[in-house]
């Protein structure tokens, strides 16, 4: 279990982050659902050691997290086998395979990545997070460039395979949709400050929720309202 | 359509040599002494002869080795300090200044200085060095500064090894630099040679028979030289370009 607890953030005078815990649970998908802006993309920061300047405590980080940033940040004049390849020193060809093909990249896996879509690159750098083999897997709105019907399919593939192999996964999102059919826990966060403003246990099975289920706006009607 | 623009670039390049020389011959004509101005036709004949006598081709031989010297070794140094420079502030904030006072002090001061130090023969590679080091190791520097910080923290992040990011991070950003420093210092590594070669009399090279030539006022063959050189610093800048474009294929495509 991974423990946060009363994380504050400030930005000079500007509060960010406002005693901030949560628990997170081993080989469960975490998502963490805010309106843009309101300090989660520094939480992911302070969580994978990028930033260092908070108060708070955090205990049972893995040694090894991946991030996937939300912005793509891969190497453009590589192609997209290489960006994966480029952060491992021992390569594991069959894990390898595995992603280009679930995130549909075998027939562009040899392209470099500065030809390719900002859909495909969001699904490259996705690869590229689960291919580290960490213990921990930030994942920072890593659908938002992508379309209905693929992000949807991608989504199903990428919990199947988190599931598979019991990896403890955050998402940070704005999109109630993307939370609700992935994940085990949601966390709503109130902002400015960011603060936790309440905690969703999952109960139904992931494979029987749908896009357009009414517990989606059970879990978010205040928003909404 | 690639074809009409090469042959454009062909004859409006050829249109500027041709303003240069139609000036200069009616300069000739208008000065009207050979001692002064000779005219192009006389320098040509001057030119066919160091050319057809092998001598045009083994003094610039021995210019070019010096140059080619002392720009590798402004290359290893520059890049080496480059790197260090552009990795540390401190160290940057610390060597810009010297490096300013380097690039800052006149070719001729370095050139009085290493006749003092140095024998004949290691002179211009000397100054050359010392001339072109200052812009390999600030382009290099500043190259390493603009590299995009977001794909460094995504390389420290996944503990990513060193080698590798030199590889894959810096190598891509700090080439664009480099190959425009390699460009201006180029022309520079000639001129600056044969400056040497003229003050410091090595016993050979471009501007040791330069300088014979001024010597014994033989005006025509001192020009004779002065379009060996222009001749030499344009071909090896289409060279460097060709070299470039064939080993930066992987970027550019």
């Amino acid at each position: 279990m991974i423990k946060i607890k009363n994380i504050c953030k400030n930005f000079g005078e500007l509060e960010v982050l406002k005693n901030i815990s949560l628990e997170i649970r081993p080989g469960k998908i975490t998502a963490i659902w805010g309106p843009s802006g309101c300090g989660k993309t520094t939480l992911f920061n302070i969580l994978s050691g990028l930033e260092k300047n908070f108060t708070g405590s955090i205990d049972g980080l893995p040694e090894k997290i991946s991030y996937c940033f939300q912005e793509d940040r891969l190497l453009n004049h590589e192609s997209v086998c290489k960006n994966l390849k480029f952060i491992r020193d021992i390569q594991d060809k069959e894990l390898l395979q595995n992603l280009l093909h679930i995130f549909r990249l075998d027939d562009i896996k040899n392209k470099k990545v500065k030809h390719l879509s900002g859909g495909q690159k969001q699904r490259v750098s996705i690869a590229r997070a689960l291919y580290f083999g960490s213990g921990l897997l930030l994942l920072d709105e890593p659908f938002k460039s992508l379309d209905l019907e693929l992000k949807l399919r991608i989504l199903k593939d990428l919990t199947a395979f988190q599931q598979k192999h019991k990896i403890t996964v955050m998402l940070i999102t704005h999109d109630a949709q993307e939370a609700y059919l992935m994940a085990d826990t949601i966390f709503t966060l109130n902002e400015k400050p960011c603060s936790v403003r309440d905690c969703h246990e999952l109960k139904t099975k992931k494979i029987s929720r749908t896009p357009f289920d009414s517990q989606i706006s059970g879990i978010f009607r205040d928003y909404y309202l | 359509m690639i074809k009409n623009n090469l042959i454009k670039t062909i004859i409006s390049r050829m249109s500027g040599i041709i303003i240069i020389i139609a000036a200069w011959h009616f300069l000739s004509v208008f000065i009207a002494d050979a001692f002064i101005l000779p005219s192009p036709a006389d320098v040509f004949v001057i030119l066919r002869k160091l050319i057809a006598s092998g001598s045009a081709f083994n003094e610039f031989k021995i210019t070019f080795i010096r140059s080619i010297a002392g720009l590798a070794i402004a290359l290893a140094a520059g890049i080496a300090a480059g790197v260090l420079l552009g990795l540390n502030k401190i160290v940057y904030d610390v060597f810009h200044t010297i490096i300013i006072f380097i690039q800052s002090t006149p070719a001729i001061a370095w050139i009085l200085l290493a006749i003092i130090w140095f024998s004949t023969e290691m002179v211009p590679v000397y100054v050359v060095a010392i001339a072109v080091v200052p812009i390999i190791t600030l382009n290099c520097a500043e190259g390493i500064l603009q590299t995009d910080r977001k794909i460094l923290e995504m390389a420290s992040l996944y503990k990513v090894k060193k080698m590798k990011v030199l590889r894959y991070i810096y190598l891509p950003a700090i080439t664009g630099y480099l190959i425009s420093a390699v460009k201006i210092s180029l022309g520079l590594t000639f001129r600056v040679a044969v400056m040497a070669e003229v003050l410091v009399h090595p016993g050979s090279g471009v501007g040791e028979k330069m300088n014979w030539a001024r010597i014994n006022i033989e005006t025509g063959e001192v020009l004779a030289w002065t379009i060996i050189i222009v001749a030499a610093t344009m071909i090896f800048d289409q060279i460097v370009n060709l070299i470039f474009k064939f080993s930066l294929r992987k970027y550019n495509d």
